[in-house]
């Protein structure tokens, strides 16, 4: 009676360690790559890093994983490239990854440093946006990965600017909301002031010495939760003390999340984010927006590149997203597969 | 458990006892459901698994597959490929799923708190209403007269700061029993672990895991005369719990703060060949989640008031006549409700058992529910049963089951999700062939079982991204199918006894229809977290007082996304039970190690919540 017994938790137990080894792809060197961010579905920590190598039209998914042999985290918001050097803002793991940008193999980790959203960096100094404990920008030494100094902000920082020596925040928000936008001087590290530009301020971007915001705006509800209206979203162009200058509503009814900047830098492209159809153009010249979409998709992530527009496809968070290659008209060129929730890249 | 062939057989419940004392709370309903896919946990097996959780006997004993939120942490069930919520758990006949979520956390049952456990498989809508679509759980009190003044004391040391402890009295007379059983329970959890998920792969403690439960459990049982006995139960719980971060985070500050208070009263009835029983259950629970890291604190709380009228009534040729009305109202308060929500739900439910020949009879159980101003559609279950014809038993079973949305899915309101009050009952309709031969030749026992089962589950309830707010829909569509087989062998050979049970399962559970907004990728692939193979085996050998225990459990390959491009390993735990007991002058006590994890496996119940390695468990208990 024994023997089967026996050889039955032997066969268990070897079965037990059976292992499922990761493919891995050698990655290119000496090539431009696109690091694509995709979040992972929330409390399952399989967030993951797909690169995307424009000339070669190669895209390689997993590739932290594949490099480390591990996971990056639960829900990577952004990833950041400087000096070599590859950031991955790992939100709900309150942390940053870091790699090496060519090779991904892993640098180190930067911790005590609640909720990361987006990163810029000069001087050796990165600046971090974070939503925890009211809303801080986390500034690093991008040398040794260490936290210098905090700046407080205002409620859920997103997207950061640095302009001269000035670094500009878009306060988003985070699980409440907001309408401000926070300058910093980054030789004090110290906040100048907030100012209120419009509901739900979530993405910045300079074009010839101008700086732009685009205000998501958002639904209104009364207290038993019925919509009762909207605030407008809206692109904001800022003067040069950082004040709201000129205003142009996008929608009225509907909420943006991001925009990208044409080749030409003579259009920015609007689109992205929860329950955002299609991607539409705003001409920098006439200032006005083209109401007909290039593309009629939902996309959650948006970016541009090399005359291309990058669309990114998260239908359920709980299986595979999609990357979608445009031309600036809107013309598909490739759809790819990535990995689950793709929300951006960075480059 | 392991000798528990003659289960099979035991197609009448203590209900045809024509004395009010044998008469069981929850006999009259469990006369209609299968007992080819049962699992038994009697008074006898629990009361050396005093220090344990039910979570905790059911990785050990069903052979299913129990999801935890790393160690000690939150525990779940999912049966024959349903998911967490399609399985009840009644207490004394009771449905303790909660409102709000449907859900019921295994690891807050102390099974020294539990006389009995009965794991049913598949659904049972038609007795036991909405929520038990893949299975349910029964835990049962005993009441036992004319045992004198009696006490029991347990305490036990475990691995990561684990300790507890508690005790019991009973007093039982002729006519009246009242017992009381207090309980507590900390742990630290601070095991170390590999974190493979870090940079560098470091050694590290667990953090913010520490726990603490405190119960307490009263039951009185009255006989009032030969016809009329009454049973009360109150059970209080407290549980304080930290949430430790997943293995890629660095840390973690949430916690929850878990109380219930849970009453039963029954009054049973007995006349001639049948009885009337009324039971009416109030049940309230507090949750508080909090998050230190996003100053979050939220507070849920509900309340259930059940009342319940049964009629039993034993016709000639032992068939059996079951009807009876349920009212249950609920009440839910939350921090994401914009106001109190309550809904009243009345059931009226029969079942009729045809015996037409001694080893063949046939089960027909109906029920509709009305709830507030609808009726759910009429749910039933039809079976066949033929026992014991030289050892083969065959049970055929045509069930449709129901889940009524919860609270959440209805109410739930923030800025980022918001529940629906449209949504449609789940429901499920399935079909189950049922195989069990029992052979005994002289001083052993062999049984083998089969059973497969193939069920469709419509309208599930899925939250998925609606124009931007997180939102439940009923679009999915689950065809749940398989095969579950166990073997069990007994001997005895003069003070010797050796057992050997193993469960087998095989289960495909795959997504027919999604929602519009979901990727095409995920249909007829596997639902997450459902692992296709697992199983278990146990091995015992006792000679005289001491018993030795070899349980080892396997868990297949779970994917963690809907279109099954990422998953959990395997794994296998292999743990050891040693138990010693003896009697010395009418008193009795049992000392028992438990040896867990013997291979020192690394693995993960749930993705990114870290398990220790090996670990153990001392536990003492003492009868008086």
């Amino acid at each position: 009676m024994k023997k089967p017994i026996i050889i039955l938790i032997t066969l268990l137990s070897f079965w037990a360690c059976e292992k499922d080894k990761p493919k891995e792809e050698e990655l290119p060197k000496d090539k431009i790559a696109y690091y694509i961010s995709n979040e992972g579905a929330y409390g399952y920590g399989n967030a993951s890093l797909s690169l995307y190598y424009p000339e070669d039209k190669k895209l390689i998914n997993k590739a932290f994983k594949n490099t480390n042999n591990r996971s990056i985290g639960d829900v990577l918001q952004s990833t950041y490239i400087y000096n070599g050097k590859l950031f991955m803002m790992v939100n709900a793991s309150s942390k940053v990854e870091v790699a090496k940008a060519e090779s991904i193999e892993e640098l180190g980790v930067i911790s005590n440093l609640s909720l990361p959203r987006y990163m810029v960096a000069e001087n050796n100094k990165g600046y971090i946006s974070s939503w925890g404990n009211g809303g801080q920008i986390k500034i690093i030494d991008t040398q040794n990965l260490t936290i210098i100094d905090s700046v407080e902000t205002g409620t859920g920082p997103e997207k950061l600017l640095i302009s001269d020596d000035k670094l500009i925040v878009c306060n988003g928000g985070g699980f409440t909301e907001d309408s401000t936008i926070s300058i910093i001087d980054i030789n004090t590290n110290q906040l100048i002031k907030n100012e209120v530009i419009g509901d739900i301020p979530m993405d910045i971007m300079e074009v010839d010495n101008q700086i732009w915001v685009l205000c998501k705006g958002k639904i209104l509800y009364d207290d038993a939760w019925n919509i009762i209206g909207h605030s407008a979203s809206k692109l904001v162009l800022l003067n040069s003390d950082f004040e709201k200058e000129q205003e142009y509503i996008l929608f009225n009814e509907q909420h943006p999340s991001h925009f990208a900047l044409s080749e030409d830098k003579k259009t920015i492209f609007i689109g992205g984010g929860y329950g955002f159809n299609g991607i539409y153009s705003f001409d920098l010249n006439s200032k006005t927006l083209n109401t007909n979409p290039i593309s009629n998709e939902s996309f959650y992530g948006l970016s541009t590149a090399e005359g291309l527009i990058y669309g990114f496809l998260s239908p359920d968070f709980s299986s595979s997203g999609k990357m979608i290659i445009m031309d600036e008209s809107g013309n598909v060129k490739s759809r790819l597969v990535v990995g689950v929730g793709p929300n951006g890249m960075g480059f | 458990m392991l000798f528990s062939f003659a289960n099979i057989f035991a197609q009448e419940g203590s209900d045809t006892l024509t004395n009010i004392v044998g008469v069981d709370v929850v006999a009259g309903k469990m006369n209609f459901t299968s007992k080819l896919s049962t699992i038994k946990l009697d008074k006898e097996i629990l009361s050396t698994k005093s220090s344990e959780n039910l979570d905790q006997i059911l990785r050990d004993y069903s052979g299913t597959n129990i999801k935890t939120y790393g160690y000690n942490g939150m525990s779940n069930i999912g049966m024959r490929g349903s998911n967490s919520s399609h399985t009840a758990v009644l207490w004394n006949g009771i449905n303790l799923q909660d409102p709000l979520n449907g859900g019921v956390n295994l690891s807050l049952f102390p099974v020294f708190l539990i006389d009995n456990i009965n794991i049913q498989k598949g659904g049972s809508s038609a007795l036991f209403g909405s929520g038990a679509i893949g299975g349910s759980i029964h835990l049962k009190s005993n009441q036992e007269f004319n045992k004198g003044l009696n006490s029991t004391f347990y305490t036990g040391i475990g691995s990561f700061g684990q300790y507890q402890g508690g005790m019991g009295i009973n007093l039982s007379k002729s006519k009246f029993t009242s017992s009381l059983k207090v309980y507590y329970k900390e742990a630290q959890n601070n095991f170390p672990f590999e974190n493979t998920e870090q940079f560098g792969t470091p050694i590290q403690e667990q953090t913010n895991a520490q726990y603490q439960q405190f119960g307490l459990l009263q039951e009185n049982s009255l006989i009032i005369n030969k016809q009329q006995k009454l049973n009360t139960s109150v059970w209080w719980q407290k549980n304080s719990q930290n949430l430790p971060p997943q293995m890629s985070s660095l840390s973690s500050e949430k916690h929850t703060d878990n109380e219930s208070l849970r009453a039963i009263v029954d009054w049973m009835y007995l006349k001639g060949k049948s009885n009337f029983k009324i039971r009416n259950a109030s049940l309230f629970s507090t949750l508080i989640y909090s998050d230190k890291e996003i100053n979050l604190i939220a507070k849920h709380r509900s309340f259930s008031n059940i009342s319940e009228a049964e009629y039993n009534l034993n016709l000639r040729k032992k068939d059996k006549l079951q009807i009876g009305l349920n009212n249950t109202f609920e009440k839910g308060y939350s921090d994401s409700y914009l106001d109190n929500t309550q809904r009243n739900r009345i059931a009226v439910f029969s079942s009729y058992k045809w015996k037409p020949l001694k080893k063949l009879n046939f089960d027909i159980s109906l029920r509709e529910e009305f709830v507030e101003n609808r009726f759910t559609p009429l749910t039933y279950t039809l079976s066949a049963n033929i026992i014991d014809i030289k050892g083969l038993s065959t049970h055929l079973q045509l069930a449709k089951n129901y889940r009524i949305p919860t609270f959440n899915d209805l109410y739930w309101i923030d800025g980022m999700a918001m529940g629906n009050p449209n949504l449609k009952d789940e429901s499920s309709f399935g079909e189950v062939i049922e195989l069990a031969y029992i052979k005994a030749i002289n001083k052993s026992n062999f049984r083998i079982g089969f059973n497969a089962f193939n069920t469709i589950y419509t309208n599930q309830i899925q939250w998925v991204p609606v124009l931007g707010i997180w939102q439940p829909t009923n679009n999915k569509e689950v065809w749940a199918r398989g095969i579950e087989t166990n073997i069990e062998y007994g001997l005895n050979i003069k003070n010797w006894n050796f057992s050997l049970k193993g469960n087998y399962n095989y289960t495909l559970s795959t997504i027919e229809k999604k929602n519009n907004s979901e990727s095409d990728d995920i249909l007829s692939k596997q639902l997450i977290l459902t692992p296709i193979h697992n199983g278990n085996i146990a091995y015992k050998m006792s000679y005289k007082s001491i018993e030795l225990e070899y349980l080892q459990e396997f868990i297949g390959k779970r994917f963690t996304t809907a279109d099954n491009t990422e998953w959990l390993k395997n794994y296998s735990l292999g743990n050891i039970i040693l138990n010693y007991s003896k009697e010395v002058m009418d008193k009795k006590f049992t000392i028992g190690f438990r040896f867990n994890n013997i291979w020192g496996t690394v693995y993960q119940s749930m993705p990114m919540y870290a398990m220790p390695r090996r670990n153990f468990e001392f536990s003492l208990r003492i009868w008086i």
